[in-house]
């Protein structure tokens, strides 16, 4: 009987999520790190900003979704009533965070909410 | 047997539990924010200051001085100002061992007789040619001098400003192994002399 209950158990917890299970502070770690390879592709949207404005300052609120099984991150969109950056920013940041993936995937999907700030060089940006 | 089934009962609800939160998704905001700091862009280099028009240049069969040599009124006297002015001519001469002979001119404007032009401008022709042969340095057998009162005026002799303009001393070169010295005027007339090649 035991044996059976425990094959059972075994059984649906396979069948049902077969990859590693993180912590949520763990999760959100990691995911953190993953985003922080995109640093570089980030701050040439700013400097672009900057470019323009180079006083420009400001924040980009992201939400996404990273997926289960795959650690995809999809559904990567800006919230335009959190996010005091200008819209092309905004743009910039979500189109520079396509493609990423979390690896190894988590079993369960994440629901992620990053925020990047924005801040001139010391000393000012490219005169104006 | 009752036990058996209630066994069964809590073993599902278990499988339900763990499944239910084994794979809930897990919802995270990162609070921190990642912070970006934009890259100051270089500032673009300014242009180089355009070169400051050389007070004396050498110029196909003149000596240019781009500023006046100024005399006492009525007076063969050099104003101490032009001092340096004059310097700076003997020192070009001396740069430019391929002139051979120059003739100091003074001019005047129209006003006041035309001897007492004629004689004032050149009393200052030979002032100027003493003071670069003493204080400059120059050999006496490379001047002349000679006054040309009004009869050459590069200005209106009506106005103040063109009789002023009239009242000058100028360089000529009457002599001179080879003239090397081209001058390049820009589209908006500008004018750079262009130092010989090589």
């Amino acid at each position: 009987m035991k044996t059976s209950i425990a094959f059972t158990i075994i059984a649906a917890l396979a069948s049902g999520c077969t990859f590693i299970a993180r912590d949520t502070e763990t999760y959100k770690q990691e995911t953190r790190k993953v985003l922080e390879t995109k640093n570089s592709a980030i701050i040439g949207c700013y400097d672009s900003a900057l470019a323009a404005n180079p006083s420009q300052s400001g924040n980009v609120v992201v939400t996404f979704v990273v997926e289960k099984k795959t650690g995809g991150i999809t559904n990567v969109s800006a919230d335009p009533n959190q996010s005091t950056a200008p819209e092309a920013l905004q743009t910039c940041v979500v189109s520079a965070l396509e493609g990423l993936i979390l690896d190894p995937a988590d079993q369960r999907e994440g629901q992620a909410t990053f925020t990047w700030t924005f801040s001139p060089p010391a000393g000012g940006g490219k005169p104006a | 047997m009752q036990v058996q089934r209630k066994s069964r009962l809590i073993v599902a609800g278990l499988l339900a539990s763990v499944a239910l939160a084994g794979c809930a998704p897990r919802v995270f905001a990162d609070t921190s924010g990642l912070a970006i700091v934009g890259t100051a862009a270089p500032v673009e280099a300014e242009p180089p200051p355009p070169e400051p028009q050389k007070r004396v240049e050498v110029r196909e069969n003149k000596i240019i001085i781009n500023e006046k040599v100024q005399f006492l009124v009525n007076s063969d006297k050099i104003l101490e100002v032009s001092h340096s002015l004059l310097d700076e001519v003997a020192k070009v001469i001396k740069e430019h061992p391929q002139i051979k002979k120059i003739e100091v001119e003074g001019h005047a404007s129209a006003e006041g007789t035309d001897s007492k032009n004629q004689n004032l401008s050149n009393r200052r022709a030979k002032a100027v040619m003493k003071y670069l042969t003493g204080s400059g340095g120059i050999a006496k057998d490379l001047l002349s001098s000679k006054g040309y009162g009004e009869t050459r005026p590069i200005a209106d002799n009506e106005s103040e400003d063109g009789r002023e303009k009239n009242r000058r001393v100028e360089f000529t070169i009457t002599d001179q192994e080879v003239t090397q010295t081209k001058v390049e005027v820009d589209d908006k007339g500008n004018e750079k002399v262009v130092p010989p090649a090589g």
